[in-house]
């Protein structure tokens, strides 16, 4: 895997500051945390690395920092192999995702420590007040961690790890106890800081919007094994694999099941249920390479879906199995023999909970994936304004 | 309906009725009340004063047990060492109901849940999506007046709270249980709720559908609360007869109502505009009536949000939220636009919509 995938190269004096990993495995009794893991980030890189909880990102954190030690691989900091140099040596700021916080010190005294500690050169004490009013706690400067709520700790543990000068800066979950007003003023707020560091960031969080929203590259890890590293838009657009398309967007791109028919080079159809989509361009291209009556997953962002009255001309009939009406958008579930498709509109759905209603799909804008090895295989590329429907032919 | 702590008022004269068959939530910040409330729906708390009616019949006197309520805890409240049929039998084993009438109902109610596959594991082994469908389960086998959701998804991971929202939902509509839902999750209560109660120190700021409370909301700190990212709350200032935007001098798209409403007001305290990240425009060619800095950019894969800044006046920032990817660099210069007959007006003396209250 090319782990600089999605970066311009890198100058020597940046190699100086860089983070990379290099086939790092990881075995926990029968668990195998990481499987053969690379990545590199460059000096003032944001990378974001999201999994569901269980993927390894902890596991990565903790060999960085030099709290385990790889069963196989290298780490490098700086350009240099830290196999050799303990965990304290290696001026990694690390923020647990369980705070760690000291329970005897005050917030400042907490947030202090490490320009305290006998490596703590090149460390930022005026940066602290600012640092602790941007995350609005600096009220509670004098306070102990037990007189504290959940987020509050938070941030207290974030403090600790901005004020720092380190070599590379680890964060875990940072942001994740917090309301959405705080974390949306967070990200650009902690972006802005560690961006402009001499130093590469790795920002680990469950939640594949926030990867996506604050860093410059994200990597997408499930079961200890990089399924995908690549910029917030590429991996919007072009998913790898179904566990990505699964993972990425609010709600995630909706992936039907089912088999592919293919007669003659560009005239192919997928099928899922009573539902045939006919292929056309270079998932038409893509279905001829797996074969005719080959299993394949349509994946189609909710957006591009619509759901209209039942009958309408082009819409395929199904049952309306949930209606959400957001503010400026509404969900709407709709089902298909045990399919869930997801429609996100400007609207609510056209009929009551279990009622009949009409699909409509895009023209464009499917990711096919071969079933078997769960790869994407073929991308539909969708002109901006786009939004004709499909039409659907009943079986 | 009023509580007092000592001298603290923690909801003070809340009139409010949530209709058969309805879920309501009670939505606002920690402290705002909405704890207080459901605690004495369910007869946790005494009623300080007022009187809480199901249907004509008032409870607040009456023992929680009395009441036929149920209620659902973020932490599910589970017992361990039970299988989630026999967590679900539960309140019907103590009331000594005939075992066949016991298997049908906890059937039924297994079903509905889709927790058949599941029924006879321990709780303790399912995952936290499961046990909040098995403490649900138990809630509604009860066939009760009233189910209580008090910050039903708070324990549970992103996607599992995305699924179950959508499956709470779907299961209070089918059975049409009366559900009050407490929540300080905006995106909780907007996807779950037909009617949303906003609350603030104690006070109820706006009752509304999802829908009319996000396209109408009464006051700033609605308005604020609700939508994310939030409304852009910018001062207006009089300058030549029109109304511009006091930290960068740009004149507004008014009609001549809102003119209207707005110097009516004006010479008292003054009026904020609002207006919503997505009725923000941009235009990468600079073009349109203002030019702007880009100061950020967050991309939400089918939207992108934007932070600008006036070009001429950096003191105040817009956040616009536009159809992503859209590719905007931080330093490029945009043309920025509002959406005219989206913007909002507030009173800065007391919040108040001024469209709402005319």
């Amino acid at each position: 895997m090319n782990v600089h995938a999605g970066l311009r190269p890198t100058t020597p004096a940046e190699l100086a500051h860089q983070i990379e990993l290099g086939n790092v495995s990881k075995t926990f009794a029968a668990v195998r945390a990481l499987d053969s893991v690379s990545l590199a980030a460059r000096p003032g890189e944001l990378l974001a690395i999201t999994g569901p909880s269980g993927a390894g990102k902890t596991t990565l954190c903790r060999i960085i920092a030099g709290l385990e030690t790889p069963d196989a691989g290298v780490c490098r900091i700086a350009g240099r192999d830290v196999a050799s140099v303990p965990a304290a040596a290696r001026r990694v700021a690390y923020m647990f995702e369980s705070y760690a916080l000291y329970p005897h010190l005050t917030v400042r005294e907490n947030v202090l420590s490490p320009l305290m500690a006998p490596n703590g050169r090149g460390t930022d004490i005026g940066g602290v007040d600012v640092v602790l009013e941007f995350l609005e706690i600096r009220h509670l400067s004098a306070r102990l961690p037990a007189e504290l709520s959940g987020g509050q700790k938070q941030r207290v543990a974030l403090a600790r790890t901005l004020v720092q000068r380190p070599s590379v800066t680890l964060l875990d979950e940072p942001i994740s106890h917090l309301d959405a007003k705080l974390r949306h003023k967070l990200r650009s707020e902690i972006r802005r800081i560690v961006t402009s560091r001499p130093s590469p960031t790795l920002w680990c969080t469950p939640d594949a919007m926030e990867a996506l929203s604050v860093a410059d590259r994200v990597a997408v890890i499930d079961a200890g094994r990089i399924e995908q590293i690549a910029t917030p838009e590429e991996l919007w657009r072009r998913p790898a694999t179904v566990r990505v398309a699964r993972l990425v967007g609010d709600p995630p791109m909706n992936l039907l099941p089912g088999r592919l028919e293919s007669h003659a080079p560009g005239s192919s159809t997928f099928v899922c249920a009573e539902l045939r989509i006919p292929l056309t361009g270079t998932l038409a291209d893509a279905a001829i390479t797996l074969g005719h009556d080959a299993r394949a997953v349509l994946g189609v962002r909710p957006n591009l879906v619509a759901l209209a009255p039942a009958g309408t001309p082009g819409s395929a009939a199904v049952e309306l199995y949930s209606d959400e009406p957001f503010g400026k958008y509404a969900i709407a579930t709709a089902r298909l023999g045990d399919v869930l498709i997801k429609a996100k509109s400007a609207r609510s759905a056209p009929a009551r909970i279990g009622a009949a209603v009409g699909l409509v799909l895009p023209a464009a804008g499917f990711v096919l994936f071969d079933a078997a090895s769960g790869k994407a295989i073929a991308f539909d590329s969708l002109a901006a304004d786009d939004h004709s429907s499909r039409v659907l032919k009943d079986r | 309906m009023w509580k007092h702590y000592g001298d603290v008022t923690a909801v003070q004269n809340l009139n409010l009725a949530c209709a058969e068959g309805e879920m309501l939530a009670l939505l606002g910040p920690s402290g705002c009340g909405k704890s207080s409330t459901v605690k004495m729906a369910a007869g946790i708390e005494d009623v300080s004063a007022g009187e809480i009616f199901f249907g004509d019949r008032p409870v607040s006197r009456l023992a929680p047990a009395a009441r036929n309520i149920a209620m659902v805890f973020e932490d599910y409240a589970l017992y361990p060492h039970m299988t989630v049929r026999e967590n679900i039998s539960f309140p019907l084993a103590i009331r000594r109901l005939p075992s066949a009438e016991i298997e049908a109902r906890v059937d039924k109610v297994l079903d509905l849940l889709a927790l058949h596959p599941f029924a006879d594991r321990d709780v303790k082994m399912l995952s936290g999506g499961a046990q909040q469908r098995t403490s649900i389960g138990r809630a509604l086998v009860r066939n009760p007046q009233l189910i209580l959701f008090d910050e039903p998804l708070s324990h549970l991971d992103g996607d599992q709270k995305v699924h179950l929202r959508t499956e709470i939902k779907r299961l209070q509509k089918l059975s049409a249980v009366t559900s009050i839902l407490v929540t300080h999750d905006q995106t909780e209560a907007t996807a779950m709720s037909d009617r949303i109660a906003v609350m603030n120190h104690g006070m109820l700021q706006q009752v509304a559908t999802p829908h009319d409370l996000y396209e109408g909301p009464a006051n700033m700190f609605v308005a604020n609360f609700i939508g994310e990212p939030p409304m852009n709350l910018l001062p207006l200032r009089a300058s030549d007869g029109r109304l511009e935007l006091a930290d960068a001098g740009w004149g507004l798209p008014l009609d001549e109502r809102r003119i209207r409403l707005a110097q009516d007001v004006r010479a008292a305290d003054g009026v904020t505009a609002g207006v919503r990240p997505e009725h923000v425009r941009l235009r990468h060619d600079g073009g349109g009536p203002f030019r702007a800095i880009v100061q950020y950019c967050e991309p939400r894969g089918d939207t992108d949000v934007v932070v600008v800044a006036p070009l001429e006046h950096g003191a105040t920032t817009i956040t616009a939220e536009v159809p992503g990817p859209a590719g905007y660099r931080p330093e490029a210069i945009v043309g920025i636009e509002f959406i005219a007959d989206r913007i909002y007006l507030f009173a800065n003396a007391d919040g108040r919509n001024l469209e709402s209250s005319s």
